[in-house]
């Protein structure tokens, strides 16, 4: 029997995630490829003598798997809140089109390899796959936006065809690519988390931030949107700031996220699910919740994506669908 | 200290995609009341409930909630004088009882919505108001039509509010629900509450409303008590050829019989 949402009850509930999410971010940079032992790393850092194994502690790993983390993280957060917004069990960050807009920056970028549109630690395909996956967003939110609000029909209609355009001219820049190329594009569009130093992940954090912020900043309104605009509106929200907020901190999130790893589907549909299957359905905890499993998943999953096949490695993508899928399952039709 | 809470002047409203429209209504609710808005579907019942709450912005005319312009009020500052009920509330997720009820808390929480032991006292007392405790951990989905409802109350109650604004709150509900949800909200009423409730059961209003609101098309054609509003004279020009009005024998209030036009409906064959 769960008891009503105090700040108590909200703390007890999310320990064990607390707990999952600290114990895969201890444990994960240590396994992969190269086994690095913690002894030596600790010895290290006392004796400023790095060897190599320290080296890809603390430039490959740590980076990576905080970069797992965040994207894991907030992909499952903004999913959970999508699901609310568009009042739709199977809304993901990527419904409203802006995977579709960030993929088709990113062939353009690889197809034209003369592009060299950097900017700060941002690389040609991140910029371009960020500016693609901002101005779907834009596009979607000015197609649906009307005077008086969002209409969440028109947006999920207008962002699933403008996800189906974008498609079309991801097949019509791969049928102009050299084979070399659609090589590259089909690695970018299976999803990765290969960054090394810290570059890449400061230059995400402006995105992922503010985005995850405007989402938690307002947990406290989608548990009465869940019961509908109207009910909202009587309970004292300002229905319309909620979801122009939640589509802008979503947008930021995701196309930051899309930018820097690829899409990876399903970590935003399947954890908030999971969690509300584990930990019932109050919004707060949810999201809090998803965050902290997304993240640790993600991790997991790309752990096991730069181990399995070692010395090289899999798309992390090829990982979450495989693993999460028939756990997915599992839960669906797991005795209440 | 004046009893009025909530006054309407001469508002309109169209829906510009059909161009139907709500056309010059005034009324006022006043506190300890129950005003019952009757009239055929497609009378502009609802619309007038949405604009009352805030909820639709009329074209023209004013809403006063005490003495202040609805729309200067910030939605919070609202829910925690009006609560509005719509019709047809259905949950994206399968909270319990207790959950939903407590979400009538937002409007007094700070932050986040964490409630306190005043909020979670309040839930309790509002659970015990509806007589929800004995279910308030069961899901919303677990519960009959009649339950839900009261639990839906519970929850709007729980915002602690000056004046309840009901839209159709007891359809589906079998005949002892329905009189129970309206003794509970008379005995709301008996407390200081306000109550606007829409309703197409005109018997039920008649028994419980202090005041009645007639509308037809958009307007207000009557208003009044229900012994001046339940009569042939004013009723059967909204419901012409239909009614037979008559007195409940124990309670003394008008009541409205329905009438049939089919001859085969006489079943004076009928074994007796």
């Amino acid at each position: 029997m769960r008891g009503l949402a105090t700040r108590r009850t909200l703390i007890l509930s999310i320990l064990v995630y607390l707990l999952l999410a600290f114990t895969t971010l201890l444990i994960a940079p240590f396994i992969g490829g190269e086994t690095i032992r913690v002894r030596q790393v600790v010895h290290d850092v006392f004796h400023h003598t790095w060897n190599i194994q320290t080296e890809i502690f603390f430039y490959q790993r740590i980076p990576r798997v905080l970069l797992a983390f965040l994207v894991g993280g907030s992909l499952a957060l903004t999913g959970s809140v999508f699901q609310v917004i568009l009042r739709n069990p199977l809304a993901t960050p990527y419904t409203l089109g802006v995977t579709g807009g960030g993929a088709l920056g990113a062939v353009i970028a690889i197809l034209i390899p003369g592009l060299s549109l950097t900017w700060g630690p941002f690389s040609s395909v991140q910029l371009t796959a960020l500016l693609g996956a901002g101005l779907t967003l834009g596009l979607i939110y000015v197609l649906a936006r009307r005077s008086k609000s969002v209409s969440t029909n028109t947006l999920l209609l207008a962002g699933v065809t403008v996800g189906i355009l974008c498609g079309a001219l991801i097949l019509f820049v791969r049928y102009l690519a050299s084979p070399h190329l659609l090589v590259a594009m089909d690695h970018w569009l299976m999803g990765g988390l290969d960054i090394v130093g810290y570059r890449s992940l400061a230059a995400l954090l402006p995105l992922l931030l503010p985005g995850a912020g405007m989402l938690f900043m307002q947990m406290g309104s989608y548990n009465l949107l869940a019961l509908g605009e109207e009910m909202a509106l009587g309970y004292g929200i300002d229905v319309t700031s909620v979801q122009r907020l939640s589509l802008i901190g979503g947008g930021l999130v995701t196309a930051g996220a899309v930018s820097f790893s690829g899409p990876i589907f399903f970590v935003g549909l399947l954890i908030p699910h999971g969690v509300r299957r584990l930990s019932g359905f109050d919004q707060r905890i949810i999201m809090l919740a998803s965050f902290l499993s997304g993240g640790a998943f993600l991790v997991a999953c790309d752990t096991a994506a730069r181990t399995i096949v070692a010395p090289t490695e899999m798309p992390v993508g090829i990982i979450t669908a495989l693993v999460g899928g028939p756990f997915f399952i599992y839960l669906l039709f797991r005795k209440k | 200290m004046s009893n009025l809470l909530l006054e309407i002047e001469n508002i309109s409203y169209t829906y510009t995609q059909t161009e139907w429209q709500l056309r010059d209504i005034s009324l006022q609710v006043n506190a300890g009341e129950i005003m019952g808005v009757i009239g055929p579907n497609g009378a502009g019942k609802s619309t007038l409930l949405k604009i009352a709450a805030g909820i639709l912005k009329p074209d023209a005319g004013s809403i006063q909630l005490l003495n202040e312009p609805i729309y200067k009020l910030e939605r919070r500052r609202i829910a925690r004088i009006l609560g509005y009920l719509p019709q047809n509330v259905t949950s994206l997720f399968d909270y319990r009882v207790e959950e939903v009820v407590a979400m009538g808390r937002y409007a007094h929480a700070k932050g986040l919505g964490f409630l306190d032991n005043n909020d979670l006292a309040i839930t309790k007392r509002c659970l015990e108001q509806t007589e929800t405790t004995e279910f308030r951990q069961r899901s919303l989905s677990h519960l009959s039509g009649g339950e839900r409802q009261r639990v839906l109350l519970a929850s709007v109650l729980a915002q602690e509010p000056k004046i309840l604004l009901l839209d159709e709150p007891t359809t589906g509900l079998d005949l002892h629900h329905q009189v129970r949800f309206f003794e509970l909200l008379a005995h709301q009423v008996r407390q200081g509450l306000a109550v606007v409730v829409v309703t197409h059961d005109l018997n039920l209003a008649s028994l419980f409303c202090d005041r009645l609101i007639l509308m037809q098309a958009g307007k207000v054609i009557h208003q009044g008590t229900p012994n001046q509003v339940v009569r042939e004279s004013v009723l059967g020009t909204v419901y012409p050829d239909n009614i037979h009005i008559d007195t409940h024998p124990i309670h003394g209030q008008p009541m409205v019989l329905p009438l049939a036009k089919r001859k085969d409906i006489d079943r004076q064959g009928d074994p007796q």
